[in-house]
């Protein structure tokens, strides 16, 4: 009885001692991802950069929520096509930057300059374009060398900032005239049009974001007056910090474990919210036995999906992947959410073997997964114990990713297969599609099938210069069936993420937020979240 | 030999050491798999630019070269560019290392306000009940790794008990103090903000124990040990033939020569805390130097590893110096010749 009074004792002065008044003035969305985060735009290339780049910049056009791949205005009033290689684009009037600058046609052109000549973050997706000038100030002028119709989706990467308060804090720097074009300045600020603006900024530590009241589409009536981001936060700190009301929303790369602890908690719920990725094995189309389609069918039909989903099981009801029906993932133009699913046929499997060239016990072959994600490995395994069903030999190896990006480089030291994930960049299949499937573009970590498939050359092709959008959707699917047909990859599931959320912000509005886009990082938007 | 004579000495010796050590960091770092320049710009960045960026880096110069343009930089104040933050390395020092030596502050503090009484009780009711205790505890201390105990305790006083905060350096609700040390506890002082600094204290516990624990038990260890070899010495029975106090017997007579070699490992240990304290930092979302260290091993940001261990070197060799010095204050038969 005694121990337990001064048990009590105790407690109450540590309590009275220690605890912090956590009633704030202001409201705080406090959330966490993998460092580092980068708040230049011209260099964001992850998730959290993305994130950054959403909520602190906008850009022309923005993508129309629903997992349609449709495009809505931005910054931009409207855009046309005056030829098959120039676009015109009209801007908003009035949209001001943080600093109080209105934005105009200048700054767009300066900020697509700034991105190319620094030469990093998405810059690889405007390699097509020729230049970009202002007509007049609220006029754009895009020319492409040949007709690209992904330009306008993938200007959701080209953030608009603030030339007048960036070159006024220009220092001395690499880009000749233009100094280190703002990228001191931009280390720990910000100078965009958006939603946030950053008042701090530590990328390995933490960002704060705090409301951009002048923003021109305005903020939802709950929405957080201060972000926090913290980064690379260990997963017991996150569920110490979820239970006890201190943290609202958690990343997706969570272990398992933890989000089925954390579904049991009352104050966090986990939405399963489907990303733009997915989980691939990626086939060498040139290397034998698999420059044969009827051995990379008979692989492919014999892949265990079943066994591959439930590994992604979190409890009975969270699964943290979905069948695939193919490479156009949710949230891409084309993605077809009624198309069943690769499923496994062993009888199928056996008879593509029959028809195959190779005698398959005459071949190993070499399945790799990247050694730094080791929740990969099992989906080798899988892959292993499927080809050896079909007489196949087999070896796992755990591949470091840069081991793996040098081998890659030519298709005879490429793996038979390698398990990686793709993210789209932006809401446009040509961004995902290309990089992985046109055969001018093997030897790099995306395109480790070399594939060399002239009609999908061909379809890929054709998507690039077509820019009806349902005649894309068209060539899309077609090409989507074929890559399904030749088996050149096999898909593993579709991203699912699990985002656990405390019940402050888990409401209908931030479920219908935090789901329905299919560019990394752009569900994740403060200024329509409600914090209660 | 003087006092200031074996000062410079060690001083010079010193700077001998730190210069190898460089030398082989140097050499060490660039033996990490992976091309730093990739690795920095992502794997969208086109060829030309990773090139462009190693041509900046120097990397496609020879390993002296690289050297001498990295010791020329060193001696000009500039530890050059973190590809990993992209930010000088100097901020990122400046800005991570106070955190973490605040915090390797309070654990050598609870090292020594726990691990000492620990071990002189201990050693005072040698094969007791008290005894037992304490070495059970200290065992415990030493056998666990800092980061369990940062989970323990964790869970314990912050999601069983949830008295302690358990993340950063004091609560997001409150305004930090104008940095002037850069060390909260002490520019919250300076500013007269003991509310901030109640709230800092409160930070600091529960990550300061987690890395102190193993050295607590460490130091109890060998504080019982020290102490119950003196009290056999003939010189003690002496003083207790003479009825001094038992205060004074453990106090001026025993305590002080036992607590040599204990000053010897604190000094060890405080300095290895400042390496050790990776996972705990990370646990508790400690925005310190160790996190910081073993990030951009892992990133390959050449500059970031040789300036992370550059500094931990320098705080060795300072604390070796200063443990040596008090240890020669401690013992008058060890003399400067030694």
């Amino acid at each position: 009885m005694k121990i337990s009074y001064l048990f009590k004792l105790i407690t109450i002065l540590l309590v009275t001692t220690f605890s912090i008044n956590t009633a704030f003035a202001k409201t705080i969305l406090r959330t966490d991802e993998a460092a580092i985060g980068e708040a230049d735009p011209a260099k964001a290339t992850d998730y959290v950069d993305s994130v950054l780049m959403f909520n602190v910049y906008d850009a022309l056009v923005d993508e129309d929520r629903g997992g349609s791949g449709g495009l809505n205005p931005l910054l931009a009033s409207g855009w046309e096509y005056t030829s098959p290689t120039t676009l015109k684009i009209t801007l908003k009037d009035g949209v001001k930057f943080h600093s109080g600058n209105t934005m105009d046609a200048d700054d767009v052109v300066f900020s697509y300059n700034r991105l190319m000549d620094m030469g990093q973050g998405f810059s690889f997706l405007f390699g097509s374009v020729t230049d970009v000038k202002a007509l007049d100030s609220k006029t754009v002028e895009i020319n492409t060398a040949e007709p690209y119709a992904p330009l306008v989706a993938s200007l959701i990467r080209l953030a608009v900032v603030d030339k007048d308060t960036i070159q006024a804090n220009t220092a001395a720097g690499e880009y000749g005239d233009n100094g280190d074009y703002g990228e001191a300045y931009l280390l720990t600020t910000s100078a965009g049009t958006g939603a946030y603006k950053i008042v701090e900024h530590d990328p390995n530590v933490k960002t704060v974001l705090a409301k951009n009241d002048n923003y021109f589409q305005g903020h939802s009536a709950k929405s957080p007056d201060e972000v926090i981001i913290k980064y690379s936060v260990e997963a017991a700190t996150i569920k110490t910090l979820l239970v006890r009301n201190e943290h609202e929303i958690s990343s997706m790369w969570l272990p398992n474990e933890v989000v089925a602890a954390l579904e049991k908690e009352p104050n966090v719920d986990i939405i399963p919210i489907p990303r733009p990725g997915a989980w691939m094995n990626k086939l060498n189309n040139r290397k034998a036995p698999f420059d044969d389609v009827h051995c990379r069918r008979a692989i492919q039909l014999a892949y265990d999906y079943d066994a591959l989903e439930k590994s992604f099981a979190v409890t009975d009801t969270l699964i943290a992947g979905k069948k695939s029906s193919g490479p156009l993932i949710p949230g891409l133009l084309g993605y077809d959410a009624n198309k069943p699913a690769i499923e496994r046929d062993i009888d199928k499997a056996k008879a593509e073997l029959a028809k195959c060239k190779y005698n398959p016990s005459d071949y190993t072959l070499d399945l790799a997964w990247i050694a730094e994600v080791p929740y990969e490995e099992p989906w080798a395994l899988q892959l292993q114990a499927n080809a050896m069903e079909l007489g196949f030999d087999a070896t796992v190896t755990g591949l470091p990713w840069a081991k793996f990006t040098e081998q890659v480089a030519s298709w005879e030291n490429t793996p038979h297969a390698t398990v990686v994930s793709v993210v789209a960049n932006f809401p446009d299949p040509d961004g995902l599609l290309y990089p992985q499937w046109h055969s001018s573009t093997g030897g790099t970590w995306m395109s480790a099938e070399w594939a060399n498939d002239p009609e999908l050359d061909a379809l890929l092709e054709k998507g690039r210069a077509e820019t009806d959008a349902n005649e894309r959707i068209k060539i899309y699917q077609a090409a989507n069936q074929l890559i399904i047909d030749n088996a050149i990859t096999l898909f593993i599931t579709d991203f699912v993420g699990m985002q656990p959320v405390n019940t402050a912000v888990s409401n209908a509005q931030t479920a219908g937020t935090l789901t329905g886009y299919g560019t990394m990082g752009r569900n994740l938007s403060f200024r329509e979240l409600e914090i209660n | 030999m003087s006092a200031a004579q074996y000062f410079f000495r060690r001083t010079f010796i010193s700077i001998i050491v730190f210069f190898g050590a460089s030398i082989v960091i140097f050499c060490l770092a660039r033996l990490i798999p992976g091309d730093p320049a990739r690795i920095a710009l992502g794997p969208f960045a086109s060829k030309e630019m990773v090139e462009q960026y190693r041509e900046l880096l120097h990397l496609n110069e020879s390993i002296f070269i690289q050297y001498k343009i990295f010791i020329t930089n060193l001696f000009q104040g500039d530890l050059g560019i973190s590809t990993y933050t992209k930010r000088p390395v100097l901020i990122d020092i400046k800005s991570y290392f106070p955190a973490t030596f605040e915090l390797v502050l309070m654990s050598v503090t609870l090292m020594v306000l726990i691990g000492m009484p620990l071990g002189i009780l201990s050693g005072k009711f040698k094969d007791t009940f008290v005894d037992h205790i304490s070495r059970v505890f200290s065992l415990l201390g030493v056998v666990t790794p800092s980061f369990l105990w940062a989970i323990i305790l964790m869970l314990i006083f912050a999601f069983w008990l949830p008295i302690f905060p358990v993340s950063e350096r004091f609560s997001e609700t409150l305004d930090p103090p104008k940095l002037v040390t850069g060390l909260l506890l002490i520019d919250s002082l300076i500013e007269g903000n003991f509310h901030f600094f109640k709230d800092a204290v409160a930070h600091l516990f529960l990550p300061g124990l987690a890395i102190a624990m193993p050295a607590i038990g460490n130091v109890a260890r060998l504080t019982r040990t020290n102490l119950s070899d003196i009290y056999d010495k003939q010189y003690i029975e002496f003083a207790k033939s003479y009825s001094f106090s038992e205060f004074k017997i453990a106090t001026k007579y025993a305590l002080k020569p036992a607590s040599i070699p204990t000053v010897t490992i604190i000094g060890l240990d405080f300095a290895l805390m400042l390496g050790n304290a990776f996972l705990v930092e990370t646990v508790f979302v400690w925005p310190g130097m160790a996190k910081y260290g073993v990030e951009v091993i892992l990133a390959k940001d050449l500059n970031g590893i040789v300036a992370t261990a550059l500094i931990i070197t320098t705080f060795y060799l300072v604390i070796n110096m200063v443990v040596d010095f008090v240890v020669l204050l401690l013992n008058p038969r060890i003399s400067f010749k030694d």
